[in-house]
């Protein structure tokens, strides 16, 4: 069986449900089809680890589209859909049950999945995030005096954690860098994560790696570190970041490396066919860098010019963001923006132990590339526009010396 | 065309104000805020439209 969309969007989270729209909003009047592999209608998913887990809102609470909004908009969203095939001579996408649907355009929002320990498969005890179904079944896990170990101190570990140490678990948090955060950040900023973990009870066991998860022999799970130390618990969560989806365009011809390989337009190496979200690459104008982001902002954002650019062939807007995620920890919230690195010069222009707020510049070159801030929201605002202004490095520090 | 902030919603990302600091400012709750009573100009439509639609948290509406 052979259908046809003039745009064919696969994968039905944010980026390409916000590509659908954004086409609706610049007057795209002919047929759009998204896939979705799963069940769901499009969700808010940076609640999952925040709101959801933490707050006890619901899986209704979460949804960001009703059918009846699809409808109006005129976006055909196909559910429990895979694309499993695509090839870009014919402009097709062949599905898992055997349909075949041709394309004018084609978006790739594939998004990502878990990156898996292969210590730690997924089973009874042993969990990791990504869906609105993982979250819920992670707060049923984590509801009560429970033990919890969170593998990684990342954003999704350490929400997690932060979650279960306010549902009254003891939480056990192994990171293998030597503090959260620390691989990005640098250790100042880390040292200061830590302690926020710290204040909440949740113990940290830094600088170590899993070795294995086994049985206790107890009815629980038994986390073994590389050094041989043993952790039992009831649940481990395992947040040790993401894969792009890609398996499916293998054999296609189409540039991928770690993510499809696209233009500063967000066109991949075949005509016809663009990258939205967490499955793009592409290269950032603003900070001479290929990027593939994994951030819910990244995926509103790059849907709106990928919408443009289907639509404006021979007048493409180049993709060159300020790149921004935030993460809701112990009641606290963390910012980050642009691009920091560990090895940079770290600046800190603001530290109120009073207000728990701290501000840290990333410097490199002589000039801000980044900056990290812990309840910060007003300041983090000037600096996001700063470096999207490619503001000098002495005008950002008048700011923080009036 | 009207603007009108579901402040709840709000997370002060700061993304309309970003796009459109004339509508929109920071609030001293770190929330955003609209500047006058989000009466747009027709000339201001789409970019008030834009800026809306940019917001991660959908909490900013339009009436038309």
């Amino acid at each position: 069986m052979t259908d046809r969309s003039d745009v064919l969007i696969v994968g039905g989270s944010i980026a390409g449900v916000r590509t659908a729209e954004g086409l609706r909003r610049l007057s795209f009047e002919g047929s759009i089809t998204v896939l979705e592999a799963g069940p769901d209608l499009p969700y808010d998913r940076p609640a999952l680890s925040k709101q959801v887990l933490a707050g006890g809102e619901s899986a209704e609470s979460v949804r960001l589209r009703s059918q009846a909004d699809l409808d109006k908009a005129r976006i055909e969203l196909r559910r429990g859909c895979r694309g499993v095939g695509l090839d870009v001579d014919a402009r097709t996408v062949r599905l898992d049950d055997g349909t075949v649907i041709e394309y004018s355009d084609l978006v790739i929002a594939t998004g990502s999945a878990p990156r898996r320990l292969p210590t730690a498969p997924a089973g009874p005890g042993v969990h990791y995030l990504r869906t609105v179904r993982d979250a819920l079944d992670l707060r049923d896990a984590i509801d009560g005096p429970v033990r919890v170990v969170v593998v990684g101190a990342g954003f999704i570990g350490s929400e997690v954690a932060a979650a279960a140490a306010a549902r009254s678990a003891s939480v056990t948090v192994v990171e293998p860098y030597a503090f959260p955060l620390s691989r990005v950040l640098g250790d100042l900023v880390g040292k200061r994560l830590a302690r926020l973990h710290e204040s909440k009870g949740v113990q940290l066991v830094l600088g170590r790696s899993v070795r294995e998860v086994g049985d206790d022999g107890a009815g629980g799970k038994r986390v073994v570190l590389d050094d041989g130390t043993t952790l039992d618990c009831d649940v481990v969560v395992v947040g040790v970041g993401a894969i792009p989806h890609t398996d499916w365009l293998a054999g296609s011809g189409l540039d991928v490396a770690d993510g499809v390989v696209c233009d500063e337009f967000c066109r991949a190496s075949a005509p016809h066919v663009f990258a939205a979200g967490d499955v793009a690459r592409w290269p950032n104008e603003l900070f001479a860098e290929s990027m593939r982001i994994e951030h819910w902002t990244n995926a509103v954002e790059q849907a709106g010019v990928v919408a443009w650019n289907i639509l404006h062939p021979d007048n493409p807007r180049a993709y060159a963001p300020v790149p921004y995620v935030w993460s809701d920890q112990y009641g606290s919230r963390l910012q980050i923006v642009g691009r920091p690195r560990a090895e940079d010069e770290v600046r800190i222009v603001l530290d109120d132990p009073a207000g728990d707020s701290l501000v840290a510049l990333y410097v490199r070159d002589q000039g801000l590339v980044g900056a990290f801030g812990l309840n910060a929201p007003s300041r983090m605002l000037v600096l996001r526009r700063s470096l999207a202004a490619r503001a000098s490095l002495d005008e950002v520090m008048a700011t923080f010396t009036l | 065309m009207k603007l009108f902030i579901e402040v709840e919603k709000c997370c002060g990302f700061g993304e309309c104000i970003a796009l459109a600091p004339d509508l929109f400012r920071m609030g001293d709750d770190n929330r955003a805020q609209l500047i006058g009573d989000g009466t747009v100009d027709q000339a201001d439509e789409e970019r008030a439209g834009t800026a809306a639609f940019a917001c991660p948290a959908e909490a900013i509406g339009v009436e038309e």
